[in-house]
């Protein structure tokens, strides 16, 4: 077969996201029997996890309570009660990992045979191993990347959905056990109805705009450090494959592997320090989140509006609102890493695409 | 002697580096070297390529043939003839001895002082790292 010539793929994120999701789409529209029933399982783990982390928000406020009336009947009981809600969240987090372990796993299966189908069919891996441009290192982007690429979307997506549910259930929590309060401010008595709910949005707006402030280079940095870990295992298996080559070729070759290492670490560098700003803001909120709560439920307690179960029921609900609010937040590294997988992926899928386009052109212009 | 390298960052001392390196090779007939270390990147610079999409790799390539280039004209303005361009990347000092060794140099040059005086206290200076360790004779440009 005649070489091709240098293949150069310029793509948009559009473009990789919709290459990248047409291959991945493989399992769930090819297997739709397994998936379905995985996708079920894990919806319903995350429904049952939600509800048992209801019920231990319930068994907080009368844990509370019965310690604060100094009811030992009560405490006993509550204590035997936190056995079984134990026991199930402890099934439902294994149950959890089970699910979701086996579901990347079969999702990474087809997508893995997909792109090795592509990859073998006429030998395409030896016109690629030199002509394709972005698709260096194709057996990293298959084994690696399609791993990661198929890893976070259920790992992410599941968390997603956990955190909407969560935030929704417990905003009726605050706004019931929270109830209203008077503010007086410029000489006027002010009613706030449901004042836990629009507390915990406004901290939380607060918190993720300051973690968007402090960290909105992060997941570019994440990409082009993985973008540049990438291509430094690229030169370094060109150095390797590379016969026994002139003196000159190796110098050429060493300095390349010097380039590509010290860009590696430029942008391991300046990851170090996305990650130390992003720092200060993610333990901040560890540190504040549940103060804030307890500060904003003061007032009540301290009136008698609210007892200590109660406080305690809020400001448990609060954390666990503001927790589910800050998804895009804890996510910001592992949406990162899948983009720049899918973005690898994509890249070989559409280098392959390139092959298999010429190959047809070639065939036509010799029939 | 004859080769002589000269280690050069594009800054006012390194020229004076230059000149006196280039002015031995001229009145020996050595083979001047010029060398740079490439990779001294900002984390401003950094963020702008991470969010433009531009290439780290070539960014850093082309800094350090802009400061080659520049340095090769001032050896020519100087008579030198045998002029030979070279990039190092890592650590500045570490480099430096690796080129000097593969090239297998007489004499070194370089100015007293390229990086900042903070990174000088934490990590010592380069050329006094130069001066103990380099397997050749060391001229250090004040």
């Amino acid at each position: 077969m005649r070489p091709f010539q240098q293949i150069s793929l310029i793509l948009d994120e559009r473009q990789l996201l919709t290459r990248f999701w047409q291959a991945a789409s493989v399992f769930w529209r090819m297997q739709t029997g397994r998936a379905a029933t995985l996708a079920i399982f894990l919806i319903t783990v995350v429904l049952l996890q939600l509800l048992v982390q209801v019920a231990l928000n319930v068994w907080n406020r009368h844990f509370f309570d019965a310690l604060e009336r100094k009811d030992a009947a009560t405490v006993w009981l509550q204590a035997q009660l936190f056995v079984p809600l134990a026991a199930g969240s402890i099934l439902l987090a294994a149950a959890s990992v089970w699910g979701r372990m086996t579901a990347q796993r079969s999702w990474r299966e087809a997508l893995t045979l997909h792109v090795i189908e592509k990859w073998m069919e006429k030998d395409r891996f030896r016109q690629l191993n030199h002509l394709a441009r972005g698709s260096e290192n194709p057996e990293y982007r298959i084994s690696v990347d399609v791993r990661i690429a198929t890893d976070a979307p259920i790992d992410l997506s599941l968390a997603f959905v956990s955190s909407i549910l969560t935030a929704l259930t417990f905003f009726g929590v605050l706004w019931t056990i929270g109830g209203s309060i008077d503010v007086n401010a410029f000489g006027r008595s002010v009613t706030i109805p449901g004042y836990l709910v629009f507390g915990v949005i406004l901290y939380s707006g607060m918190i993720t705009s300051l973690m968007i402030i402090f960290g909105h280079h992060l997941t570019s940095v994440i990409e082009r450090t993985n973008q540049a870990e990438a291509e430094f295992r690229a030169a370094a298996d060109t150095f390797r494959q590379e016969p026994t080559s002139q003196n000159r070729h190796q110098v050429d070759r060493r300095e390349t592997l010097q380039l590509k290492l010290q860009a590696v670490l430029l942008w391991w560098r300046e990851f170090c320090w996305q990650l130390v700003r992003t720092t200060l803001v993610s333990h901040g909120n560890f540190l504040f989140a549940p103060v804030v709560a307890w500060i904003l439920c003061a007032p009540k307690y301290l009136s008698g509006a609210m007892s200590l179960g109660e406080l305690t029921q809020a400001a448990a609900a609060f954390v666990v609102v503001q927790g589910a609010f800050n998804w895009f937040v804890d996510n910001y590294q592992r949406l990162a890493d899948w983009r720049s997988s899918a973005h690898r992926v994509a890249t070989l899928l559409l280098a392959i695409d390139e092959l298999e386009a010429k190959e047809r052109n070639e065939k036509k212009a010799t029939s | 002697m004859h080769r002589i390298i000269v280690a050069t960052d594009g800054s006012t001392t390194a020229n004076r580096a230059i000149d006196a390196g280039a002015s031995l090779a001229k009145a020996t007939g050595a083979d001047l070297i010029l060398l740079t270390i490439g990779g001294s990147v900002t984390g401003a610079e950094l963020r702008t390529l991470a969010d433009t999409a531009g290439d780290l790799s070539d960014t850093m390539q082309s800094a350090a043939d802009k400061i080659l280039k520049e340095a090769r004209r001032r050896a020519q303005r100087l008579g030198v003839r045998s002029i030979t361009l070279k990039t190092g990347w890592g650590d500045p000092g570490d480099a430096i001895i690796d080129a000097v060794q593969r090239s297998k140099a007489d004499l070194l040059v370089v100015g007293r002082r390229g990086q900042s005086r903070l990174s000088a206290l934490l990590l010592g200076s380069v050329s006094q790292k130069l001066a103990s360790f380099a397997p050749c004779a060391v001229m250090v440009v004040p």
